[in-house]
């Protein structure tokens, strides 16, 4: 067991360069693309397949979940400046940056869960409709995602506190900040096509 | 755990990619309440949503300076889903 974790780590994908850990962090980025776009898919099959649906910009709350883009977007920011931080083995700024991002990630899954709470207060429910069913499943799958980057966070920013990263050991930050920035992307697409479209 | 070695020489200004995502950012919520043919909204929106995407991509993952395995394995689901895509509309349209 412990000889083919080693061999796994010495060369896994059989491409020379490539690190095991990126290489499975990208797969794994893969497969969820491959899970968004087929949710986002079948919403868009749904919405413009004739069903009934209200007017977006009346029924959904588009300046704050504006605002709320922008702090998913600043939060990938930050991260990205967190891995430069490291990069340059700068380890305080690396911490400021890596609790930033952090607070930024719990804040939007707060603004979120505000957003559902006035929803559900005004009856649109995941079971009255293909309009609630899918902004539920959507948006609450991304949310899933961000939380669980959310619980990453702490551990990476516990490691971090101990001292665990350094200018040649860096690679978690580098694999959270892809995991944080795919989060971002699929935000990006779910802005434009449940709130603005 | 070391720094792999496929991590990229050139560092591109973050801060820059903020303000050019911020902005369009911007730009997309005024679009969608000020262009009134829907047609030319949605080509927008969408255009605005892929090179925001884009930039996080590029820059922020680092896929520009990265090995180009990694943008296969990026970009090799979009040919897929583009697949999935196409067949559920056509099936759609079909069923009718």
């Amino acid at each position: 067991m412990a000889h083919a974790s080693m061999s796994i780590e010495a060369n896994p994908s059989n491409i020379p360069g490539l690190s095991t850990r990126k290489f499975i962090v990208w797969l794994f980025l893969a497969s969820e693309v491959m899970f968004f776009t087929g949710l986002i898919a079948t919403y868009i099959a749904i919405r413009f397949g004739g069903a009934q649906w209200p007017i977006v910009s009346e029924k959904l709350n588009v300046p704050l979940v504006a605002i709320n883009t922008f702090i998913l977007i600043v939060s990938s920011v930050t991260m990205v400046l967190a891995y430069a931080a490291i990069e340059n083995g700068d380890t305080k700024r690396l911490n400021r940056f890596l609790v930033a991002t952090m607070l930024l990630g719990a804040l939007f899954v707060s603004i979120q869960g505000y957003e559902w709470s006035s929803l559900l207060g005004e009856g649109t429910t995941a079971s009255n409709g293909l309009f609630g069913a899918t902004f539920y499943t959507l948006t609450g799958f991304h949310g899933a995602h961000v939380s669980g980057g959310v619980l990453a966070l702490v551990f990476v920013v516990f490691r971090s506190w101990r001292g665990h990263y350094s200018l040649e050991n860096h690679l978690g930050i580098e694999l959270m900040g892809l995991y944080w920035h795919f989060v971002d992307i699929v935000w990006i697409f779910l802005f434009t096509i449940l709130y603005l479209i | 755990m070391t720094q792999t070695p496929e991590t990229h020489a050139a560092k591109p200004n973050y801060l820059r990619i903020f303000v050019f995502l911020a902005v369009l950012t911007a730009v997309e919520v005024f679009a969608a309440f000020s262009i009134a043919t829907p047609w030319l909204r949605v080509s927008f929106l969408l255009l605005l949503a892929l090179s925001k995407a884009g930039l996080v991509a590029a820059y922020y993952m680092h896929l520009r300076f990265d090995k180009i395995a990694f943008r296969v394995i990026a970009f090799g689901p979009l040919v897929l889903v583009a697949l999935l895509t196409t067949v559920l509309f056509l099936e759609r349209n079909l069923g009718r």
